[in-house]
Formats: structure tokens, sequence, C-alpha cells
């Protein structure tokens, strides 16, 4: 036969509420990553738009009994590679030893881990961490996200990215330095308190 | 110093508590006595527990999760009519049919013509580039811009195509030559390369447009390996090979050759990286 016949109206209806069931409860947990990807609620909006009208017009690419969550997290990572390639972040000079000169100053005079945070990142602000994290390249910031402040293990992030699981170790590793010196840098531009004598 | 290095490997595991009951020990005794790899562990202690009071998590906004609803449920809306009609009226649904094999046959009848074959259904980016490949090799299917190399076909394919066309240089090509064609309004590039050998047939056009499917679709199979491997290389015919793969996240490429898979395979594989 040339052409596939439309089906009936059930068919409609169940994938209808298949898709309900299924992928509509993922809901939140995307709205999060999209939110730390794009850095802006305007941006994570259209991003949680564009991934659920796509998973529905896909849903009978999804494989039923597969981790739902996970392949809507990879059609939200793909939607937002290709929607801000253009503008991917070429990793600039990153100078690990300044902070950790810093530290090692700081370290000297203290040992209580609240009162080192705030000498390394002094008082910054929610939305400023969320900008930091904005600033990392994707692939960092990505397992960053997943794994940090998500929560996830290693082997859920290995899922979730689709790559094995020592490479979100060694990109956790270097996202956390990444991360760590943007914070840094952020803490002592904008002038806040950073003790260290 | 070289036990250092070992500590660099661990420290990430150390601080997500993943460190194996032997390597603990070691970690631990280590960190003890040197300071530049304890205070490497506890910047990285530090800036994940400090992210973690920072950010905290959202709920979806009301608004944006019922905008998202309203999306489908207009989808589903949509869809039970375009059935609704072919259940309720038969009569319809064989008019649609027999007018739409009639408009086929009309359509070949015409385009059967020296010209790269489009038909109005969805056509499989695949079976397209094995048959793209036979009228290539037959002549059918000229070349609209020969060069010695890729570059000089750069400028014929950047004034007219919106995605990237992947250009890879081939060794010992003794010409190589591009021609577009529309399909639907989706444009496709079609490279060929002449070597020694014989012909390698490159056919690319825009990956969201085949992830769309209304004009151009790939196999379930084909989609999830080049998502996850950048990769798709089809063993199931004798006398040629098919590889399939993505430049720039933005282009999906089919080469067809009937030199061997991995050998075709090396040819482009440099190609997905920016």
């Amino acid at each position: 036969m040339l052409f596939a016949l439309p089906k009936n109206n059930n068919n409609t209806q169940q994938k209808h509420e298949e898709f309900q069931r299924e992928a509509v409860p993922h809901m939140d947990i995307l709205y999060n990553y999209a939110l730390r990807l794009t850095g802006n609620p305007e941006d994570a909006n259209d991003l949680l738009q564009e991934t659920y009208l796509k998973a529905y017009r896909f849903w009978d690419k999804f494989e039923k009994g597969t981790n739902c969550r996970a392949w809507l997290f990879r059609i939200m990572r793909n939607s937002y590679i290709n929607r801000y390639r253009k503008a991917v972040k070429t990793p600039e000079h990153v100078d690990y030893d300044e902070i950790k000169e810093f530290y090692n100053t700081i370290r000297e005079q203290s040992t209580d881990a609240n009162d080192l945070s705030e000498r390394l990142f002094g008082q910054l602000l929610d939305d400023q961490v969320a900008t930091a994290i904005t600033d990392i390249p994707e692939e960092f910031r990505t397992v960053v996200i997943l794994c940090d402040i998500e929560g996830f293990t290693y082997e859920e992030a290995a899922e979730f990215v689709d790559c094995p699981i020592g490479t979100i170790r060694s990109r956790l590793h270097r996202g956390r330095k990444l991360l760590r010196d943007k914070l840094f840098k952020y803490a002592h531009e904008r002038g806040y308190e950073v003790k260290d004598k | 110093m070289n036990e250092c290095k070992k500590i660099q490997q661990f420290i990430t595991d150390a601080v997500d508590n993943r460190l194996k009951e032997a390597d603990k020990e070691f970690f631990q005794s280590h960190i003890s006595k040197c300071h530049s790899c304890r205070n490497d562990y506890e910047l990285d202690v530090l800036t994940k527990d400090f992210v973690k009071t920072k950010i905290s998590r959202q709920t979806t906004p009301h608004e944006i999760a019922s905008r998202i609803k309203q999306d489908i449920d207009k989808h589903v809306a949509q869809e039970q009519r375009t059935r609704g009609v072919f259940a309720q009226y038969p009569l319809a649904r064989a008019a649609v049919i027999a007018m739409l094999v009639f408009g086929i046959a009309f359509v070949l009848y015409f385009l059967n013509s020296p010209d790269i074959q489009n038909t109005v259904q969805a056509a499989d980016m695949m079976d397209k580039s094995i048959e793209n490949y036979g009228l290539f090799l037959a002549g059918t299917i000229q070349p609209q811009q020969i060069g010695q190399n890729v570059d000089e076909l750069r400028d014929y394919f950047q004034e007219r195509v919106e995605f990237p066309v992947a250009l890879k240089p081939v060794k010992d090509c003794e010409w190589v030559g591009g021609v577009l064609s529309d399909y639907d309004g989706l444009s496709l590039a079609h490279l060929v390369y002449k070597l020694p050998g014989g012909i390698v047939y490159v056919y690319q056009t825009n990956w969201n447009a085949v992830l769309e499917g209304d004009k151009i679709s790939l196999s379930n199979g084909a989609v999830t390996s080049l998502n996850q491997t950048g990769w798709y290389v089809n063993g199931t015919h004798d006398e040629y090979s098919v590889v399939m793969w993505l430049y720039n996240d933005e282009t999906v490429c089919t080469a067809v050759s009937s030199m061997e898979k991995d050998q075709l395979r090396q040819m482009f594989a440099e190609d997905t990286q920016e």
C-alpha cells in the first residue's frame, strides 16, 4: 500500500494518555535543567516548550519501557545545542594557581568550611551563581548541573548524556574547576569583601 | 610526585563519596601529608557545596505548564479532526486516496526524467541515497559544478543552501562534482567524488528537517545511532556501503560507494568535528 491509512481516534487518545502519564511528570526537572542551561526564564520556557512539542511529535519513536526522563533530557539538550550553537563559548584561559594560592593562605588561618567558603566566594547572590554556571562550556555545565545540582549519580548522568562514566567523571572534575574559577573571579570583580588577611 | 598524580584521579570520586574501600586509606593518608592535594580536594568540596546551597529547585511556572498542555491538546485535536473526516466519510477517504494515487502516477509520469527522483511520500534518506548513487553511476544525474577539489564547490553551495555543506577533501580524488536539488522546499546537496576505483556519492540535507520527517525521513535505528555517536553504518548491502554522519550537528550526510564501509567511514572521519 502506498500510504498508511489514517488510524482511528483511539490511537490518538491512547498516545495522549501515555504521554500525559509518562512524559508530563518530568516537566519540573526539565524546566530546572533548561533554566540552568540557558540562564534565564524566557529562554528556559521556550526550550521547555520546544522539547515537549518535539517529544509529543516523536512519541512513537520513544522505546516504551526505557528511561523516559533521559529521553526527554536528550531531546532538550540537542535542541539547546542546535539553537545556541552559534554562540558557543571558547574556554578562556583559566588560572587555577591564583585560587590555589589564595586558598593556601586562608586555609592556614582557618579550618572552618563555612568561613573558607565565605572567604573564597564572598557574598555572591544566587543569580550570580546561576550566571557563572551558564558561563562554562555546555559539556561541563550539563554534567555539573546533573551531578552537583540535581544530585544524579555518575551512572544516571552517563545515561542522560549518553557517554561512558569515565567521561562524566573527567567532565565533572574539569567543570568544577572552571566553575570555581568563575565564582572566585565574580566574587572579586564585584568588589565583595574577600578577606585574605 | 607520582603519588600526587594518582591522587588527582581520585579527587572527583572522593568528593562524591565514590572511592573504593581499598583506595580510601591511601587517599586519606596522602592528603593528610600533602597540602597541595588536600587543598585541591577541599576546593572541590567547597565549590560543590556552595553551588548546591545557592541554586534552589524551581517548579515550572504554572502558565508555562498549562501552555505546553494546551499545545499538546491542540495537536491532539488536529490529529483527531483529520482522522475524524476519514473515519466518518469512507467515501472521502476513497476519494482522497484515488486523488493521491492519480497524483503520484501523474508526477511520476512527468518526473521520470533525467532528474533526481522525488516521491510525494516522505522518502527514506538511505533508500534515496542508494537510488541516487545508481543514477549518478548511470550518468542520469550530472553534477552542475565540477572542480579539482572541494574548495572549488564552496561558493556554489554556500550561496544556495541554508545548512552547512560538508566539503571534505578526499585523497587521490580526480575531480569532485556538486549539484543541488529542491525537494518540496527542502534543499538537498549532492556531491560526487571521482576516485581511481570508482565514485563516492554524498547526499546531504538539513538534520532537523530529517528529524521532523515530513519530506525525508530516517529509520529509528539510524536516528538513535546518529544522535548517540554522530555515525550510522549500514551493513546490509553487498555491492555497496552506506555510511551516515552528522556534520556540525546541522547537516546529515550519507555516503554511498562500492568501497569497504570502514574505509568509507575513515574517509569522512574528521568531518564530524567543527
